[in-house]
């Protein structure tokens, strides 16, 4: 798949020689359909991992803000596409978090790709992160998407689920990142909820725990 | 003159994916699948830049890094240690046999050559 990717990037970028305009359409199809697959293929491979019980955490202290600017950064090109604004506030934020920092930030990823699929163009996404009285700290990212009927709202974590055929149809997505987010929350001892009303935006808030929060501010 | 890249690669298509990356990218490219033809045309022919793959044949493409890197002959020569298995433990390993630069899996045609001419320009 990567080298599809891969060879497919080259002729898209005219290298091998000159593409007309309709092998350039079919070659942004072939490039579509692959990431898509590829999308597939690492979360199912995440997803197996878990249940195999071979999925291991390497949780360790970092820069809580850096990490989710660098995931904003990103998300960036997949938001100018639709000229969405992304805004973070992060001024509440712990300096440092005490996670496995890959799972975290493909937690902050999955919800952000997330929102911008379901954000018309113009809209905006914003993350912000806050600590709540119970410790740790929570993270929400808010769209102002097509939002989520309430009768969803229950089947939103659950493998292969997509909640309407016509969206998925117009907004690709491979049915399972949800469900990968959630499991990969909920083994760094989190959770993970969602608020929403039918055309009015979703809002994904996860908590997470921050055992050196504590330690980071004395020192 | 342009600048020779090594491209060290068992796989066949993707050393070819690299090697096309690269040389649209106006680089001279050499190609080789295990340590011992990398070797032989590091021996025969002036290598600005070897881009690496961990898993060979044989010798692994870390060794032969260390090995380059040990050589008073080689070890100006820039390495770029490319791999699937990504993790901060791979890339200590990496750096810790002396290779210049870590780069995950799969390689991103677009972004690979600015890659390459960082780690060109800071060797010279």
């Amino acid at each position: 798949l990567n080298a599809i990717i891969g060879f497919c990037q080259l002729m898209e970028d005219g290298l091998p020689g000159p593409i007309n305009a309709l092998q350039a359409r079919y070659l942004s199809d072939v490039l579509k359909s692959a990431r898509h697959l590829l999308q597939l293929i690492n979360d199912l491979l995440d997803l197996s991992k878990i249940a195999a019980g071979k999925m291991e955490l390497r949780p360790q202290s970092f820069a809580l803000a850096e990490a989710i600017e660098e995931v904003c950064s990103g998300v960036q090109p997949l938001a100018d596409v639709k000229s969405i604004q992304v805004t973070r506030r992060l001024e509440n934020a712990p300096a440092q978090a005490y996670l496995d920092t890959g799972r975290f930030k493909q937690i902050l990823y999955n919800l952000l790709s997330n929102a911008i699929k379901f954000t018309p163009d113009r809209g905006s996404v914003a993350v912000e992160v806050d600590r709540p009285q119970a410790g740790g700290f929570s993270m929400s990212v808010r769209d102002n998407g097509i939002g989520i009927a309430p009768e969803n709202m229950r089947r939103l974590f659950k493998e292969f689920e997509q909640l309407d055929n016509s969206v998925t149809r117009s907004h690709q997505g491979t049915g399972l990142g949800l469900a990968l987010t959630r499991t990969l929350v909920e083994m760094q001892g989190g959770s993970i909820r969602a608020e929403s009303e039918p055309g009015g935006g979703s809002t994904f808030i996860v908590t997470l725990p921050g055992t050196q929060v504590a330690a980071a501010e004395v020192t | 003159v342009n600048k020779r890249v090594l491209v060290v690669d068992d796989n066949e298509i993707n050393q070819r994916l690299v090697e096309s990356t690269l040389s649209f990218a106006g680089y001279d490219v050499v190609c080789a699948a295990d340590a011992a033809s990398a070797l032989q045309r590091i021996d025969e022919t002036r290598i600005d830049l070897v881009v690496m793959d961990v898993s060979l044949p044989g010798m692994d493409g870390l060794q032969l890094t260390q090995k380059l890197k040990g050589d008073a002959q080689t070890r100006h020569i820039p390495v770029i240690v490319v791999t699937a298995s990504a993790t901060r433990e791979d890339e200590r390993r990496a750096l810790a046999v002396g290779a210049d630069g870590f780069v995950g899996k799969p390689i991103d045609t677009r972004s690979f050559p600015q890659i390459v001419r960082r780690y060109l320009e800071s060797s010279t």
